[in-house]
């Protein structure tokens, strides 16, 4: 017990929390924008999978890691934007459409990968690409600090920017004010000549953006490929984290990593004498155990 | 009557629609990425009918889908967004294989009792996501995800430390008894009493749903919450109910499959059979027949596929594609609209 | 005023997807600097008129001409740069944003696409003090009285520049001091050389503030009259084609012996701390309708919510026939109690849309031995009552089988009445049963209310219309900041403007004199 209590108090562990809460981050603020128009886009699991399989394959055609992660946020984007075209002119129920697309990811990106690669495994064939990993002058140097902040892969380093940013986006922009108005009334929103359906749009596809970068994080970054259903359930995790920040910038950051948290330590626990398959639900427990938590005090303080 | 059959019949057309319109997608993607298309096309849609064996096989896998389908059809016709089958589908099988490799000699007491056991853990193990919707309001859909998860994660724990047959290399449970399985019924396929049972329970469902104040209340609940409570209906207990019925037909499912089609317990992974049962629900319309007949359609395609595959250049994950555009079809509601809307153009009298 | 029109609709028709009519061929001038009543029941297509006007629908035919041009409208957007501004009915208002934010919502100045507030709040603040508008900028909106609220509205369209004002039932949510204090305010936008277009069926109100006055009836324009050349009995003829006036003292039978129905005793029902009902005491008696009036938000809401089990108050008894109710489920409420409820929101609370009129017709009591066999229900008795129910209730429909949803207001309404009048209750609260509604539906509703009244059942009737709260009830009690400020005996002897002053608060009966009233014989 105690040497696992070791492993926890490392600089090490401290960095690998920034490392797993990075997806889990990027995919539960893409869901806070949605939400907060109105729309909360569930899909961000299959967008995740297919802007990853994306990233791999484009930087392993261009053999240019940037030209992979743009290819990694369009698809993040177009698929948000089939998304938002289903639910806002053909009238799929959002969460519909939701649920379908993700099962729709899981088979599709194996198909694709399979027609690029002959595998439906992994995309080890492909000399795919790997963002750049960051180290920060002067922290870097700092003991401890330098060893948790430093040396990340660059999309660590978007993520953090990006509760900034969007935090900013929701509160002192435009987009953002037009996006608050269109979630809370949208009737209001519509008779001052807001479109309702173009701010949901641009709502959803910025979510795709996001979870476009928490895929080219996954496939080229957090591993350094795509491999069948990488995901796994980050993408649910994250609206978790979302649902539990009640869709607002800073809570939903402290929700994730939370769940980071609880991530990080199942992978320091695994490589103890563990039962792995256990282990592993560690993090999908504490999520359960969270997302239960807060409604009985919601609804507590509700009575 | 006449408005209910107009209301079939624009259904109908948006169904038959759909299917034109995936086929004819399918056959472009074919055109695309195959060497091959007409043959592969011709394979994916003429293979199922070729012989008995090919036609079992669809019958097969029907069987687990249309269980999952109708499973998933209960919740979301109840306005319950809940996918949690997927982990029952496992998590019951994990108790079908106990209770399957116990000694009990009476064969029709010995599979009923591995149905049972199984069906009634699902339901109870669906309980969990369904209490925590009912009494605190907790996103069943997030919770229930996490548990398919973690039932799996228990379920494959307890196969390898427990269930292991060290006899055989991989990882599987010890043989399940002969009297645990289910008989054929049509000779030389897998096809057995469980399609019948099957066919009862669509059959009891679709009862439920027509005729009784359960099926009343669950359409009620399903179109809209507060009016149900404001009528005096309770949701803490339909939740509940329909989540037991729900993770009862789930872990039917799953024990059905299991002594129909396996001589072991052999999964390693999550089945998918609960993820598909939320697309069939969706292609069936809630609805139970419609449930039925999507988990046929569906295990037709995937069977033409799995032959497809076997002997052209296309990957059987390519069916994925027919799906998902069947499925977007049905679920938007704008071929219905537009036929809705010739019509009052047309001056038909508009009370829609 | 001059003479000139600045907004003129010529010919408009409106015919939506679904086949129906609700504008035919109507062509109406606004001139510079008036007030135009446009006055119609509901239903006769003067919102449909007006969201054309504001670019919210698109007509079927005819033109809108702006200061001599022909316009055509796409979006609010359009008819906002134009100069036309609405304030609707149901406020278009973000709650969590402040007054500030509300007023320049759409049109925010920005500078690299960062909202920039200074300059607006400056013209903003100006605006305010130019029409005396009270408000400060910063107060998030969901704080505000529903007063200021429209004050808010009001100033946003003023900050867009509009030159006509369009004003949908403005009043409906106002007390009479602030309906006064709105006048006055219209009186000016009028000598500053705005033109209002002012919705209402209220033609006191009409006659007292509009220049111009538009009927409407049935889609269709009926005519135009100077203010002052016509009287209201005129106007409501045209309106409606035919008289009507709620008068219900003859259908009214005289009850000799009343007894107590419901007893709510000390009720107190705090949320997050704050009293929403204060320690409210209220007896109801058998063969008698309790109106209760007050300004929204008075705890008229959670007195309801209280009384049908949907909310547990922190202390006090309600009895119904000697039942205690608190704590029970609505089931029970219903069942044991016989407490039947017309909510306010039909579309939200008392139906499911998409299943059919039969289907709804039956969802108050379709656990009744009557509908049901052993293991099925019974189709057969569910079919002869709701088919009863359509014929009595005048429900106007294909058949029961017809979804509920694709009916007008007024006939779904029915459908809740009829229900909750076919559960056969010892008390039934009905919650405006009639906003919305029109008139010839309205006074049916009240029919049937006073005939339950007459078998000596006991009726709690809610509704922000204080004509129908005086015309129909026996007593009548006012509600203010969560308690019981007043309460009447003999609806002859009370006005609208006396009840206005009890709603505000300027007025309050002591406890002892509400009790006593409460409890002497009729």
């Amino acid at each position: 017990m105690s040497n696992i209590l070791a492993l926890l108090l490392t600089p090490a562990f401290g960095y690998a929390i920034l490392r797993v809460t990075t997806p889990i981050l990027f995919a539960a603020l893409g869901n806070v924008i949605s939400s907060k128009a109105g729309v909360s886009n569930i899909a961000m699991e299959g967008t995740m999978l297919t802007a990853s399989l994306a990233g791999v394959l484009a930087s392993a055609y261009s053999k240019s890691a940037l030209v992979g992660l743009l290819a990694a946020l369009f698809v993040g984007v177009l698929f948000s934007a089939f998304m938002a075209y289903l639910s806002l002119f053909l009238g799929t129920k959002v969460i519909m459409a939701g649920i379908a697309l993700n099962l729709f990811a899981s088979s599709f990106t194996v198909y694709i990968l399979y027609m690029f690669t002959g595998q439906k495994g992994n995309s080890a064939a492909l000399a795919s690409k790997q963002l750049p990993t960051i180290h920060i002058p002067v922290i870097k140097d700092i003991p401890v600090i330098g060893e948790i902040f430093s040396g990340h892969n660059v999309l660590v380093y978007v993520a953090l920017l990006a509760i900034v940013v969007i935090y900013v986006m929701l509160n002192k922009t435009k987009l953002g004010t037009h996006i608050k108005a269109v979630g809370e009334n949208p009737h209001a929103a519509a008779s001052v000549g807001i479109s309702v359906r173009k701010i949901q749009f641009v709502a959803l596809c910025l979510s795709g953006l996001l979870a476009g970068f928490g895929g080219a994080f996954m496939s080229m970054g957090y591993l350094s490929m795509f491999t069948r259903d990488m995901v796994a359930g980050r993408g649910w995790i994250a609206i978790a984290a979302s649902a539990m920040g009640r869709s607002m910038v800073i809570p939903t950051t402290i929700t994730s990593f939370l769940f980071g948290i609880f991530s990080a330590i199942g992978n320091v626990l695994q490589l103890q004498n563990m039962p792995s398959e256990l282990i592993t639900t560690l993090p999908y427990v504490a999520v359960f155990i969270g997302i239960v938590g807060y409604s009985m005090r919601k609804s507590k303080g509700e009575k | 009557m006449k408005k209910l059959s107009q209301k079939t019949k624009s259904e109908i057309i948006q169904i038959v629609s759909a299917i034109v319109i995936a086929l004819v997608i399918t056959l472009i993607v074919l055109f695309l990425t195959s060497k091959e298309p007409i043959v592969a096309f011709t394979k994916l849609v003429t293979s199922p009918l070729k012989n008995m064996r090919y036609f079992g096989n669809v019958i097969e896998l029907t069987v687990p889908l249309a269980f999952a389908g109708i499973s998933a059809s209960l919740l979301f016709r109840s306005g319950l967004f809940n996918m949690g089958g997927e982990g029952i589908f496992y998590i019951s099988g994990i108790v079908a294989t106990v209770v399957a490799t116990m000694d009990i000699s009476n064969s029709f007491v010995h599979s009923a009792l591995v149905i049972l056991a199984a069906s009634v853990f699902g339901g109870l193990i669906a309980c969990i996501s369904g209490y925590f919707k009912a009494k605190y309001n907790a996103n069943e859909l997030v919770t229930s995800l996490m548990l398919n998860t973690i039932l799996f994660g228990v379920g494959f724990y307890i196969l390898k430390s427990k269930l292991k047959d060290m006899a055989v290399t991989g990882v599987a449970s010890a043989p399940f008894a002969e009297t645990a399985k289910l008989k054929t019924i049509i000779p030389k396929t897998h096809v057995t009493t469980g399609f019948l049972l099957l066919i009862v329970v669509t059959a009891v469902i679709f009862f439920i749903y027509k005729k009784t104040k359960l099926g009343y209340t669950i359409k009620m609940t399903g179109i809209n919450k507060d009016f149900a409570k404001y009528s005096g209906m309770s949701f803490f207990s339909l939740t509940m109910i329909v989540h037991f019925m729900s993770g009862a037909i789930a872990g039917m499912g799953s024990s059905v499959h299991l002594m129909s089609m396996y001589e072991r317990f052999t999964w390693s992974a999550l089945p998918g059979y609960g993820f598909d049962g939320c697309l069939v629900a969706m292609l069936g319309k809630n609805h139970p027949i419609g449930a039925f007949a999507a988990a046929f359609f569906l295990s037709y395609l995937r069977t033409g596929s799995d032959i497809m595959a076997r002997s052209t250049d296309v990957p059987v994950e390519m069916v994925a594609i027919v799906e998902m555009v069947l499925v977007l079809l049905i679920t938007a509601d704008f071929i219905t609209k537009r036929i809705k809307r010739k019509k009052a153009a047309t001056g038909g009298t508009g009370n829609e | 005023m001059s003479q000139n029109y600045i907004l003129e609709l010529k010919d408009i028709a409106k015919v939506y997807d679904n086949g129906v009519v609700a504008n035919k061929g109507i062509s109406i001038g606004f001139r510079e600097g008036e007030i135009h009543a446009i006055v119609g029941e509901n239903g006769a297509g003067k919102s449909t008129l007006m969201k054309i006007i504001f670019g919210l629908e698109k007509p079927t035919s005819g033109s809108i001409v702006w200061n001599g041009e022909e316009m055509h409208f796409q979006s609010p957007l359009d008819s906002i740069a134009a100069g036309i501004g609405m304030v609707h009915q149901h406020f278009m208002l973000i709650p969590s944003f402040t007054v500030l934010q509300n007023i320049v919502l759409g049109d925010e100045p920005t500078k690299f696409s960062f909202v920039q507030k200074k300059e607006s709040r400056k013209k903003a603040s100006e605006l305010a003090k130019q029409y005396n508008f009270d408000l400060s900028m910063d107060e998030p909106v969901k704080n505000l009285s529903v007063g200021m609220k429209q004050k808010v509205e009001i100033l946003k369209l003023l900050y867009k520049g509009a030159k006509v004002l369009i004003l949908d039932e403005p009043t409906a949510v106002l007390t009479p001091q602030e309906t006064e204090q709105l006048f006055a305010e219209l009186k000016k936008f009028k000598e500053s050389g705005h033109t209002i277009i002012f919705i209402s069926h209220k033609l006191n109100e009409v006659k007292e503030i509009s220049d111009r006055i538009s009927v409407i009836r049935k889609g269709q324009l009926i005519s135009t009259h100077n203010t002052e050349d016509v009287r209201l009995e005129e106007i409501s003829e045209l309106m409606i084609g035919r008289k009507v006036e709620y008068l219900y003292d003859d259908i009214k039978s005289e009850h000799t012996s009343r007894k107590e129905a419901v007893k709510i005793e000390h009720v107190t029902y705090k949320s997050n701390g704050i009293p929403l009902l204060n320690d409210v005491s209220l007896t109801l008696k058998t063969g008698q309708i309790t109106g209760v009036v007050g300004v929204e938000g008075n705890g008229q809401s959670e007195l309801v919510e209280v009384l049908f089990g949907y909310k547990k108050p922190e202390s006090g008894s309600v009895l119904v026939n000697g039942k205690n109710i608190i704590g029970k489920k609505i089931k029970d409420i219903r069942e044991e109690a016989k407490v039947s409820y017309i909510p306010e929101d039909r579309m939200h609370q008392g139906i499911a849309a998409t299943a059919s009129i039969k289907e709804n017709m039956i969802s108050s009591f379709y656990d009744a031995e009557q509908f049901n066999h052993k293991f099925y229900m019974n189709q057969k008795a569910i079919n002869t009552v709701s088919d009863e129910l359509i014929e009595e209730f005048q429900v106007v429909c294909q058949s029961g089988e017809t979804e509920i949803g694709s009916l007008s207001g007024g006939n779904i309404q029915k459908v809740v009445v009829a229900r909750e009048y076919y559960a056969d209750p010892d008390f039934l609260i009905a919650e405006q049963p009639t906003r919305g509604v029109d008139v010839g539906s309205a006074s049916f509703i009240h029919t049937k209310l006073i005939e339950l009244r007459n078998r000596n059942k006991a009726i709690l009737l809610l509704s922000a219309d204080l004509g129908e709260a005086l015309a129909v009830s026996d007593h009548l009690l006012v509600m203010y900041e969560g308690e019981i400020v007043a309460y009447f005996t003999d609806m002859k002897a009370l006005t609208e403007q006396e009840l206005g002053l009890y709603m505000l608060g300027i007025k309050k009966m002591d406890k002892q004199e509400i009790w006593r009233k409460m409890h002497e014989e009729a």
